[in-house]
């Protein structure tokens, strides 16, 4: 679900960089626009998915009621807000038109940003995306952490599903009460880290005996190059940023509202 | 044994980590030459990866140790010299083939060391495409590397180390983790090395069927971190009884057997110890010839059944199973085992074997088919109710610890303590337990603490406390050394003597060979064979479509017949070789 698809497409033929400039770009477009034009930017970040990442029906189902179910949460925290045009109750819980306006808008900021974070996590070979933070400046030594870091999750996914299978049938999971069930995840927890550290500790023996380190330096196989495709498509999204900018700003200096709430 | 240019030299060499109080190696003295192929064996703990992790410097580099004596690798003292710094001399490939992974795709494996060591471009291009060649995985180049099998996984971890170009390479267990067929893969690997690249090799392993063949020397450890014995293959299995009952160290099976020929014949049979099948099928014709070894036609070996009850513990009718909506991982899986079998599941990695276990405890349940166990269909039965007479140790023992890692006796009365024994009971069966499983004056230490060999002892006194009826083992003998091996074995036999029925997920087809009374035979999903060992070591056509490998004991009587000796059928163990010949 979060990993690299590896799928042939127009957006993973772009670099890295300009697809991770371009989740700035859209992360500042929310911020510019109100939630009915953050509505159409989430359609159109899917219908990039769909035509341009070539992301298929599974993933994008599996993502999006991943984002429907946060938006929900954003939805009900609406509750908390007190307004002056009521829409329903709970009980004594009253939700209030502005508390739905105000979350809502919070709600598909946060879509918008998410979205665009998964479609650049489908369609960016992590090493790329490494290979250009190094090349922007970033030591290799911190860029490659991180990669390594990104490498480990299905791995202790993985390990995650044994020691818990494994502890059930030694009897872990019986005790339902609140004291019992709270030995039982200090027990898995305990369980995955010892595990993760041993797990680590070979990640960190094999680096060291791999030169990891080294030098200050290194070459790179696939080295970092910008792609024709991902400029012009960061070009367009950039222009986008600006323009929007200015007709934000426009419209504050002729009417002194803004468009986002 | 001193090569003509040493590329390793070590003098009085002793190593204390700095938790412990006592030394690992304990005054070790070795030299090394070029294009050697060194084989190191040893009992569990015995020092043999503080050895390898010496050479490369991860020792002290990143685990602090005291060392003293004088250790010299390719001009360079690795106490001094950083292990980055040693890795254009040293290559290490370590036993988990997934742990030591350091990128996503296989190409980039293979160019992470020399990347960092500022190989240019384009040489790295030409050294990624050389060892695809040479480790056969050229179609998998943009592939990510945790999809690769095992055996492939271990095989981009061989590259990825070859490509800094060391002038030693060191392997530490590198086939732990591995099928029969992952193993083939990674020794055919090491044979190509030495032979087509003249490499410089140290393989740290307890599997020496394979590696006693091609190896120039042997160093044989003992459990103290010294060294034993050191030289030729023949020179050091002149000693196989010593290597073999005081060490606890396996030896290859055509080693062991011409070494209780010469134990049990009073004729001169000079020190010839035949290393190959070949060899070895030569010697006993001459032999046999000679009339200094006889066929006992009219003795036929048979394993003691006199446990087996006529009775059902596991009954698997069509059993079907998938995860989600995803492929068929079991397809119509049906067989029966009685009460007081040994049956060993076996097949290669993917095959469904874990699967199938997990369903007979029911962590998994059939999406298609019926499973009794104990007489309980699962069905019906909770996971509580199934636990409670049917335990599963799994392949890897801190999945299994929970009792916060306060100490070993603590986690061996865990399960009594929560089925509700009184505390005299606990400490009674506890009791028994470590002495059974022989891990005296480990009661009081965390099982996080203990060796690998330790661990695995551990967790199978843990599900053996509350004297289940079904035993469930995923590579019991995984990480273990042969007298280990020898001892959870004979635990096992007594407890299917006792009444406890046994089930193991093996790929060591000497142990199944040895121990099991029935053998099932998983290939994608499907059962390919369901009977005794016997049968099936006499089906190499079989064996060879699951990717595995029949005990070389077999191949060397199915030679000897060829040549027209007239052994029994049957003969799969060395005891069984020896209930057909008599030597004078």
């Amino acid at each position: 679900m979060f990993q690299y698809a590896r799928i042939p497409s127009i957006l993973a033929k772009f670099d890295a960089l300009s697809k991770f400039f371009w989740i700035i770009c859209v992360a500042i477009l929310v911020f510019i626009y109100p939630p009915e034009y953050n509505l159409i930017l989430f359609i159109v970040i899917l219908l990039t998915a769909i035509f341009l990442g070539h992301i298929n029906y599974g993933r994008l189902k599996g993502a999006l009621s991943i984002l429907l179910a946060l938006a929900l949460l954003f939805l009900l925290g609406g509750f908390s807000y007190k307004g002056e045009t009521p829409l329903f109750s709970l009980g004594s819980f009253i939700y209030y038109k502005e508390g739905l306006i105000v979350r809502g808008a919070s709600a598909a900021r946060i879509l918008n940003i998410m979205l665009s974070s998964m479609l650049f996590v489908w369609v960016t070979n992590p090493r790329d995306f490494v290979n250009g933070l190094v090349k922007l400046g970033m030591p290799y030594r911190i860029a490659f952490t991180i990669f390594v870091g990104l490498n480990y999750i299905p791995i202790l996914t993985n390990e995650m599903g044994y020691i818990s299978d494994a502890q059930k049938l030694r009897g872990l999971r019986r005790d339902k009460s609140i004291k019992g069930r709270l030995v039982q995840y200090k027990t898995f927890l305990v369980a995955v880290l010892l595990r993760s550290l041993r797990k680590t500790q070979i990640t960190a023996f094999a680096l060291d005996s791999k030169a990891f380190g080294a030098s200050t330096e290194r070459t790179y196989l696939n080295q970092f190059h910008w792609s024709t495709g991902g400029i012009g498509w960061l070009i367009f999204w950039i222009i986008l940023v600006i323009a929007s900018l200015v007709a934000e700003l426009g419209l504050h200096l002729f009417t002194g509202h803004l468009l986002a709430y | 044994m001193s090569p003509s240019k040493p590329l390793i030299t070590i003098h009085d060499l002793s190593v204390t980590y700095d938790e412990t109080d006592h030394a690992v190696l304990n005054n070790i003295n070795l030299e090394i030459g070029e294009g050697e192929l060194v084989l190191v064996c040893g009992p569990t703990g015995c020092g043999k990866s503080t050895l390898a992790q010496i050479l490369n410097g991860l020792i002290p580099y990143t685990l602090p140790a005291t060392i003293t004596g004088e250790i010299e690798v390719c001009g360079k003292d690795p106490r001094v010299v950083t292990t980055p710094g040693m890795a254009r001399d040293v290559g290490l490939v370590f036993q988990d083939p997934e742990g030591q992974l350091c990128t996503l795709f296989l190409e980039d494996e293979i160019a992470f060391g020399p990347e960092n060591l500022m190989v240019p471009h384009d040489e790295l291009e030409k050294r990624v495409d050389h060892l695809l060649d040479i480790i056969a995985l050229k179609r998998f180049r943009y592939e990510s590397v945790f999809e690769l099998s095992g055996g492939q996984k271990q095989k981009a971890n061989i590259a990825s180390v070859l490509s800094m170009q060391p002038k030693v390479m060191i392997f530490d267990m590198p086939t732990a983790n591995l099928d029969p067929i992952g193993s083939m893969e990674v020794f055919k690997l090491i044979r190509k090395l030495v032979t087509d690249e003249a490499a410089t090799c140290i393989v740290i392993e307890n599997r020496l069927d394979e590696l006693v063949p091609l190896a120039d020397r042997i160093v044989v450890m003992t459990q103290e971190g010294s060294i034993a014995f050191d030289g030729t293959p023949v020179e050091v299995f002149q000693h196989s009884q010593i290597i073999m009952d005081g060490l606890g160290v396996e030896l290859p099976q055509v080693v062991e057997l011409a070494a209780r020929i010469h134990e049990r014949s009073s004729s001169s049979l000079g020190n010839r110890i035949p290393l190959t099948i070949e060899d070895t099928s030569q010697w006993m014709g001459t032999l046999l010839d000679k009339g200094i070894i006889e066929i006992c036609k009219d003795k036929s070996s048979t394993k003691d059944t006199s446990a087996i009850l006529n009775e059902n513990i596991v009954e698997v009718k069509d059993v079907h199973f998938s995860y989600g909506k995803g492929p068929e991982i079991l397809k119509g899986i049906s067989f029966e085992m009685q009460k007081g079998e040994m049956l060993a599941i076996v097949g290669n990695n993917g095959s469904g074997k874990t699967t199938l276990v997990k369903q007979l405890v029911g962590l998994l349940k059939p999406t298609k088919g019926s499973i009794k166990v104990c007489g309980m269909d699962l069905k019906t039965s909770n996971l509580a109710e199934v636990a409670a007479r049917a335990s599963y140790v799994f392949q890897y023992p801190e999945h299994q610890f929970v009792a916060q890692g306060q100490s070993v006796f603590d986690e061996i009365a865990f399960n009594l303590r929560t089925a509700g024994y009184d505390e005299t009971y606990v400490k009674e069966r506890v009791d028994l337990l470590i002495d059974r499983c022989q891990l005296h004056g480990k009661e009081t230490v965390s099982p996080y603490m203990l060796s690998g060999g330790e661990m695995r002892t551990v967790s199978v006194a843990c599900m053996l406390s509350t004297k289940p009826e079904l035993l469930i083992l995923d590579e019991p003998t995984y990480g273990q050394d042969h007298q280990r091996i020898t001892a959870l074995m004979m635990r096992l036999q007594e407890l299917r003597k006792s009444g406890t029925s046994v089930i193991m997920i093996s790929h060591d087809m000497r142990l199944v060979a040895e121990y099991a009374s029935k053998v099932l035979l998983l290939s994608y999903g499907v059962v390919e064979f369901f009977g005794q060992p016997e049968q099936l070591f006499e089906m190499p056509d079989l064996l060879q479509k699951a990717d595995l490998k029949e005990p070389p004991i077999c191949a060397l009587v199915r030679n000897l017949r060829s040549a027209g000796y007239d052994f029994p059928s049957g003969i799969i163990t060395t005891s069984a070789f020896f209930e057909a010949i008599k030597a004078r």
